[in-house]
């Protein structure tokens, strides 16, 4: 079963994301700010993580780049979540490299603005933890 | 009174209207722009030729300069003599005799009624550029509670399908949680929009910085967070004293908040105070979680808030914003992620408005 970490400062969110994961048979892990988020991953190894953008201690975007500098970390997909109406532009090289200039990072794997469709998230989630088709993203 | 041609030339020529007032308010001497603006004047009182009305007026400037011989500045609305509504500034001087007596005053007044006019239309088109930002955050701010309704109903429906007691209630919570929320909102969105009428009058405004501290220095202190008042030279200025309230203590709250979320243990918020090249200067700065970049773009953004739910609203910024605006001032912030932030209050004395009481103005 593939394990998925989902860091979000709203416990309401967590409990949704939970929920819809497990009723479709993922394990799932959670945190409600980044510096907890990076703790639970070293230690879960999760096969995804799903980040909120806007977090106490560590921002989502912080989160993300010390996932992504960390070796064992790096190669986790990560899937940004978050009602920021620009949230899509993460996906902008540019716009991208304005947040984190350092190009050692890579773009994150996905961006979903909030609120998520359940179908379009769990096919994004199956393709980015290996298991099942590509989702229609976009 | 015996003029040269010359200072007829001037007197008439000069684009200012000029009138001569003597102690019973009679209009006895008026130049060629004052005749122009407010038509005839001969055997008037000043109050009938400006304001088209037969009392004295309440708040008198020529009175109080008859009295006391002192030269004001004040803006004054009146009528023209084609009784439309007019906008002047006028500066009431003392006629001084050698004995001291002061037989008259002159008044010479500048029409800035187009001045006004756009003062109004700069401050609706700036209204309308913050409703259209607010209208961008309010976005935002639904689509993370449409998030949360939908993600309690999931909940609540998951529950029913599994037959599962615990988790149906877990989504009603979720629900209710909401709601609440929205109520929340809605409130202080509505709070935010209707706004209050400025009360302005001269204040101390280190007592308003004072008042502020003392007020949050034992609930900083719970939160292990040291507050501490760096109070410079600051003379009296004309200032709505609970708006200054509210934004310094938006800011305050803001830095202590950002000292609760810092990994690091006993932070400091400092509010200071400066007068400087007729600036005044409020800092509030902290040396607690600082902001990354996504978050310093945001800062003034309704609606965006970087607090666990059901702590801030998004709004305490922009409201605070909207207060230095009316005074004249600008909000700046510097701020490093991890190292902390400064919030800086700047009004400039030549923008603050003037006071609502007539006496203070004098």
């Amino acid at each position: 079963m593939k394990k998925v970490l989902i860091v979000d400062d709203e416990q309401s969110i967590l409990i949704y994301l939970t929920t819809v994961l497990e009723d479709t048979g993922y394990v799932t892990c959670s945190a409600l700010d980044g510096e907890e988020g990076l703790r639970v991953a070293r230690r879960e190894k999760p096969d995804l993580v799903c980040l909120d953008v806007m977090m106490p201690k560590h921002s989502g975007v912080s989160l993300y780049e010390k996932i992504k500098r960390d070796p064992d970390l790096r190669p986790i997909p990560v899937m940004f979540i978050s009602a920021y109406n620009r949230i899509r532009d993460l996906r902008n090289p540019a716009a991208f490299r304005k947040m984190i200039p350092d190009t050692a990072i890579p773009q994150p794997e996905l961006c979903m603005e909030k609120p998520i469709k359940v179908p379009e998230f769990l096919a994004a989630v199956a393709k980015l933890t290996g298991e099942g088709p590509p989702p229609e993203e976009d | 009174m015996p003029y040269s041609w010359l200072t007829d030339e001037l007197f008439d020529r000069i684009p200012v209207a000029i009138c001569v007032i003597d102690r019973e308010f009679g209009v006895v001497d008026a130049n060629a722009r004052f005749t122009e603006l407010y038509g005839e004047w001969i055997g008037h009182r000043c109050h009938q030729v400006y304001k088209d009305r037969n009392e004295r007026c309440v708040k008198c400037g020529a009175a109080k300069t008859f009295e006391d011989g002192k030269t004001r500045e004040r803006e004054e609305e009146g009528v023209d003599r084609f009784g439309r509504d007019t906008h002047y500034l006028v500066d009431i001087v003392p006629v001084v005799r050698e004995d001291g007596s002061i037989p008259y005053i002159i008044e010479m007044s500048t029409d800035i009624t187009e001045l006004k006019k756009l003062q109004r239309e700069k401050i609706e088109a700036e209204r309308l550029a913050a409703v259209g930002q607010t209208v961008a955050g309010l976005a935002h701010g639904i689509k993370n509670l449409i998030m949360g309704l939908e993600g309690g109903m999931y909940v609540v429906n998951s529950g029913l399908r599994s037959d599962n007691e615990e988790r149906v209630l877990q989504g009603w919570r979720m629900l209710e949680e909401d709601i609440t929320r929205i109520s929340a909102f809605v409130k202080e969105f509505l709070e935010f929009a209707k706004g209050r009428q400025p009360r302005v009058q001269m204040i101390q405004p280190n007592d308003v910085a004072r008042t502020v501290v003392d007020h949050y220095r034992e609930r900083a202190a719970r939160s292990g967070v040291e507050l501490v008042l760096d109070l410079g030279e600051l003379g009296e200025a004309p200032m709505d004293g609970e708006g200054l309230h509210t934004c310094l203590t938006n800011l305050v709250l803001n830095a202590i908040d950002a000292c609760v979320m810092s990994t690091q243990e006993g932070c400091h918020v400092t509010m200071s105070t400066r007068e400087k090249d007729g600036v005044l200067t409020f800092e509030v700065a902290d040396d607690g979680c600082g902001m990354d970049y996504d978050i310093k773009q945001k800062v003034f953004t309704n609606f965006f808030s970087t607090k666990a739910s059901g702590k801030g609203t998004g709004l305490g910024l922009l409201t605070t914003r909207k207060i230095v605006q009316e005074h004249g001032g600008q909000v700046s912030f510097e701020s490093s992620e991890g190292e902390g932030s400064v919030f800086r209050l700047q009004f400039p004395r030549q923008n603050l408005p003037r006071p609502q009481e007539e006496e203070a103005a004098a």
